[in-house]
């Protein structure tokens, strides 16, 4: 007998829908199946070991409510079965269950609900604190709950003639209380505490302060890829008022935090065997990087007005100053970026070059250094170029001092 | 301008509502009115002739542009009225990616509270239309009269990653195509943001040239417009590279209706004929088609030891473990992969070649990526690489172990075509004049992929026979390359099953193209019921929106590394490759295989059902 008649893929599926479609008269719907890997260490007949499973499955892909709802459920039958003389939850149970609470905000458009959740979220935590008082995770945890809360809650409803209130209190304070629980987490946590979870929490702080600074400001924010040259920048500082819950979180010490915890953070990763964490590693140090070219920025608008301004004078003590801070920080900058450069990934190069382009700016013009300094970004933004296809031609054109033809161009 | 003749579509929102073209002529009130709102100096003499002067000499076919068209406080007014009323909808087929208004055709028969909301994009609207405006436009393009009571005008935003792919526009009455550019006022929109309008010259009327001839930077307040030329006003809108928004206003002039000025009897129904005949035209026209899909046939005799095949031999197996993870040649990952493909007439095949020759491969192609610089246009691409043309059909870069070949002209697709040498592929020739490392290195691959050794392994997992292959090295370039959908072309011939076996081998070693947004995916989608074609048929100026996560899409794979998809395709499976964008990371690389199989195969169920049903 010939073999059966293959169906190829469009039949296959029609047939598959019709199959199903007669499986749902019937009252049969077929289950929606995830696919959940476990660690090489897990065990699978291990209840815990799953559920750690699953909140990965989740956080690798964030948007599926699916899976948030199974670790939230899988979390409630877990604390039913468990009896509290002889229980086998630990805090990363804990953590788990909280960080999943709070993850349910996200699904949801009721603002009230989005309360009810981080409620609940840190409830948790807190009953998670009273038997594990000295617990990294879910001191960590407590921090990105209350990290993430300022955003989804409070920014969302916001707008610029919003005010303190006592149901929109000051931004700072609950900032404060995020920073307080992560530097008790970072005093306790063990080496591998500092994962890539972890940096999320500096993530979030380094996003919210940013969010505050550009707040009000509704253009759409350009990509580096674009440019700004003929244009207005000063909206970035958007005049919050003083009773805008937003406004103290401009204050420079939230920065200074951010830095500090997160070089704390560096020296965590470092002190790790060699050869983990490798993007983990090459992130912190771009973010770092990045923060002290944003850092340079004020000293060396400073020293370029001075120096080359209207009436400028190069020499006078302020000028010096300015550009001695500008320099330190980018040449900082530079360095950081340097180290999170990865040969696979283009943009790390070019990262390098702005910075270099940048230090270069603030040495004597045409001069040796500041030519150095040129002719290697621009060697970078060639390789990156080659890699990216042209993607970085016109940045090419301007440091060569190269023009486009703005109007209609001929091929 | 948005091609409105697509009928594939993924992803994104809704079916698109039937476009009716209705709208109230404006009154001799607005009609004044209209033209106070255009800027007065157009109307002069002097700029008309100028104007008329260079559309009639412009290159590569007629068109133009008008600077600083609209009272600038009015376009600056509807520019907010836009960003504040309307709601743009995210619409991505294999040909586009853009959001999108809804149609303003009927704009006059809103009703006033709705009206209300857009009083100043009433105003434009009416004064485009306007008595005025139209015999600007019929002067300068000498394209003959223009209706003013079917109107046709969409809002389109491009932002990030927004593009859409070379076309003609040629659809219906449609007699002039415009576009009226919003893209933030007082700020100058720079070449390197993209989105310029791209104009094409054609090699013959109906095959577009590969690289575009020139192309228009838009402002704020400029106006590009052309008139619609069958099989040969073919365009694009260049991939927007930066975090901008370019909004523009785009429409067509119709010919005029019954009842116009201008109005001729049966102009109409000539012209979409025309347009119709044209379309079908550019779609049979497959003589300027590089490269062909020709699959060459194996030798019958070699053909039926795959048949009499019930495993691998010592000496297959040591061979094709030289390029293929030796998991994968076991009896039992056979039996697996077997019973997969037999239930879903598809397989997926994780890290399919091994480690040592995937590792070897990878550091090519990355060599390759970082160190030579991308051809960017077709006389760059240079042997043993082809292009793949024309381009309002696909474009990227090839290797397909036949001989050089020019297909530069008319003439050298005829001679390439009718008189030059025909041979088989060889990829070891190809290789063996291959300077580059990843070429040779891709020939090697290739040429394992037409082993009789390879398609006896196929023939195990799928239970099909291979009488007939067609391998392609292909590389897909960011902000170049793509393939529209296309159904397969066989002719029914006896003893051939109707559906082909076909292979990707994925082997793009760049990451982050997981999410769709970098484009440089395949998808294969099931083409309509009759029921829906009809439909589409009523329909046929609108583009075919379906639902997110269509039920129509059969097959999707991101572009990866190291994995195979092997694919029965029947005839009505529509397959596209997405067009790469300017932000990958690299290209899209991979090796596509297809196969003709012999079928060997007993009646299928529903003929068998047939039967029972006449007895």
């Amino acid at each position: 007998m010939a073999p059966k008649r293959p169906l190829g893929i469009g039949k296959a599926l029609k047939r598959k829908k019709l199959n199903a479609e007669e499986r749902k008269e019937e009252g049969i719907s077929a289950p929606t199946e995830i696919e959940v890997q476990l660690s090489s260490t897990a065990d699978a007949d291990d209840e815990l070991d799953q559920l750690r499973a699953l909140w990965l499955t989740f956080l690798d892909a964030s948007d599926n409510e699916l899976v948030l709802n199974g670790v939230v459920h899988e979390c409630d039958r877990l604390l039913r079965n468990d009896t509290e003389s002889e229980s086998k939850l630990g805090d990363d149970f804990h953590a788990i269950y909280a960080l999943a609470l709070s993850r349910l905000a996200s699904f949801t458009q009721d603002n009230s609900e989005v309360g009810d959740y981080f409620e609940a979220a840190l409830e948790r935590v807190t009953l998670g604190l009273e038997r594990f008082p000295k617990s990294a995770k879910l001191l960590f945890a407590r921090a990105a709950i209350i990290l993430s809360r300022i955003p989804l809650q409070y920014v969302s409803q916001m707008d610029l003639d919003t005010q303190i209130s006592k149901k929109v209190p000051k931004m700072g304070l609950l900032v404060d209380e995020a920073l307080q629980a992560y530097s008790e987490a970072e005093s306790v946590a063990e080496l591998a505490d500092f994962d890539a979870q972890t940096f999320d929490v500096l993530d979030a702080l380094d996003d919210l302060l940013d969010l505050a600074k550009h707040y009000g400001n509704d253009e759409m924010e350009h990509g580096m890829d674009s440019d700004d040259e003929d244009e207005d920048d000063s909206a970035d500082e958007g005049g919050l008022a003083e009773t805008h819950p937003l406004k103290s979180l401009k204050d420079s010490k939230y920065n200074e935090h951010w830095r500090d915890h997160t070089l704390t953070f560096l020296a965590k990763l470092d002190e790790k065997a060699s050869g983990e964490d490798v993007e983990l590693k090459r992130s912190v140090l771009k973010k770092l990087g990045q923060f002290y070219l944003l850092e340079s920025e004020t000293p060396a608008s400073i020293y370029i007005s001075l120096a080359f301004g209207e009436g400028a004078d190069e020499a006078t003590q302020d000028a010096k100053t300015a550009q001695k801070d500008a320099k330190r920080f980018t040449k900082t900058a530079v360095d950081y970026l340097i180290r999170a450069q990865n040969p696979d990934d283009p943009q790390s190069l070019v990262d390098v070059a702005e910075a270099k382009i940048s230090l270069g700016n603030l040495y004597p013009l045409e001069g040796e250094d500041q030519e150095r300094l040129y002719n290697e970004a621009e060697a970078l933004l060639e390789t990156a170029n080659k890699a990216t296809h042209g993607k970085y031609d016109n940045i090419l054109e301007n440091l060569r001092g190269e023009n486009a033809d703005m109007t209609s161009v001929n091929a | 301008m948005v091609e409105a003749n697509l009928k594939r579509t993924v992803e994104t929102t809704f079916r698109a509502p039937k476009r009716p073209f209705l709208s109230i002529s404006p009154t001799p009130e607005q009609e004044k009115e209209s033209k106070a709102y255009l800027n007065p100096e157009i109307f002069y003499e002097t700029y008309r002739k100028a104007l008329k002067l260079s559309v009639a000499q412009s290159e590569p076919y007629r068109w133009g542009h008008i600077s600083q068209l609209v009272d600038d406080k009015l376009l600056r007014d509807v520019r907010s009225e836009i960003l504040k009323e309307i709601h743009f909808t995210k619409k991505e087929t294999d040909i586009y990616k853009v959001y999108q208004s809804g149609d303003l055709a009927n704009l006059s028969g809103l009703d006033w509270s709705d009206l209300s909301r857009l009083p100043n994009l009433f105003k434009l609207r009416n004064a485009i239309y306007s008595q005025g405006f139209r015999d600007f436009i019929s002067e300068v393009t000498g394209c003959g009269k223009l209706s003013g009571v079917k109107t046709d005008m969409s809002l389109n935003t491009y932002t990030k990653g927004c593009h859409l792919l070379t076309h003609d526009d040629v659809i219906g009455s449609r007699r002039v195509s415009f576009i009226l550019y919003i893209p933030e006022p007082g700020k100058t929109w720079k070449p390197h943001y993209g989105g310029a309008l791209r104009l094409f010259d054609s090699i013959v009327p109906n095959v577009p040239r590969s690289d575009y001839h020139c192309k228009f930077v838009p402002q704020f307040n400029q106006m590009a417009f052309f008139t619609v030329q069958p099989g040969l006003s073919f365009h694009e809108v260049e991939e927007v590279k930066v975090d901008r928004h370019r909004l523009s206003i785009q429409g067509w002039f119709h010919i005029p209706q019954r009842g116009e000025d201008g109005f001729i009897p049966g102009e109409q129904e000539r012209t979409e004929a025309k347009s119709t005949l044209q379309q079908l035209e550019s779609k049979e026209l497959r003589e300027f088609d590089f490269p062909k899909i020709f699959r060459n046939e194996i030798n019958p005799e070699v053909v039926k030891s795959y048949e009499s095949a019930e495993g691998l031999t010592q000496a297959e197996t040591e061979y094709l473990s030289k390029y293929l993870n030796k998991s994968l040649l076991s009896s039992e990952a056979i039996t697996k992969m077997k019973a997969l493909f037999d239930q879903e007439c598809m397989v997926d095949i994780q890290e399919f070649l091994s480690p040592k020759f995937a590792d070897l491969l990878s550091k090519s192609i990355k060599k390759c990526e970082f160190n030579t610089t991308m051809p960017r246009v077709q006389k760059d691409v240079k042997f043993p690489w082809k292009l793949a043309i024309p381009p309002h059909k696909q474009r990227f870069m090839y290797m397909d172990g036949l001989d050089q070949q020019n297909i530069d002209t008319a003439a050298d697709i005829q001679f390439a075509n009718g008189i030059a040498p025909q041979e088989l592929p060889n990829f070891g020739l190809t290789r063996n004049v291959a300077k580059s490392e990843v070429d040779r290195e891709l020939c090697t691959l290739s040429e394992m992929f037409r082993s009789n050794a390879f398609r006896k392994y196929i023939a195990l997992i799928t239970g099909l026979i291979a009488c007939k292959d067609q391998v392609l090295v292909r590389r897909f370039r960011p902000g170049h390359d793509f393939i529209l959908a296309t159904e397969l072309e066989e002719e029914p011939t006896v003893g051939i099953l109707d559906c082909v076996l076909e292979a990707t081998m994925n082997l793009t070693p760049t990451t982050g193209w997981e999410s769709g947004e970098l484009g440089g995916y395949e998808l294969c989608m099931v083409t309509n019921d009759e029921e829906q074609q009809a439909d589409e048929k009523l329909n046929e100026d609108e583009a075919a929106i379906y639902k997110e996560n269509d039920d129509s899409v059969v097959f999707t794979s991101q572009a990866s590394w190291n994995t195979l998809n092997l694919i029965l395709r029947d005839p009505k499976v529509l397959k596209f490759v997405k067009y790469v964008s300017n932000d990958a990371p690299g290209s899209r690389w991979d090796i596509s295989c297809s196969w003709n199989v012999k079928d060997i195969f007993g009646k299928d169920e529903e003929e068998e059902n047939e039967g029972e049903g006449d007895e």
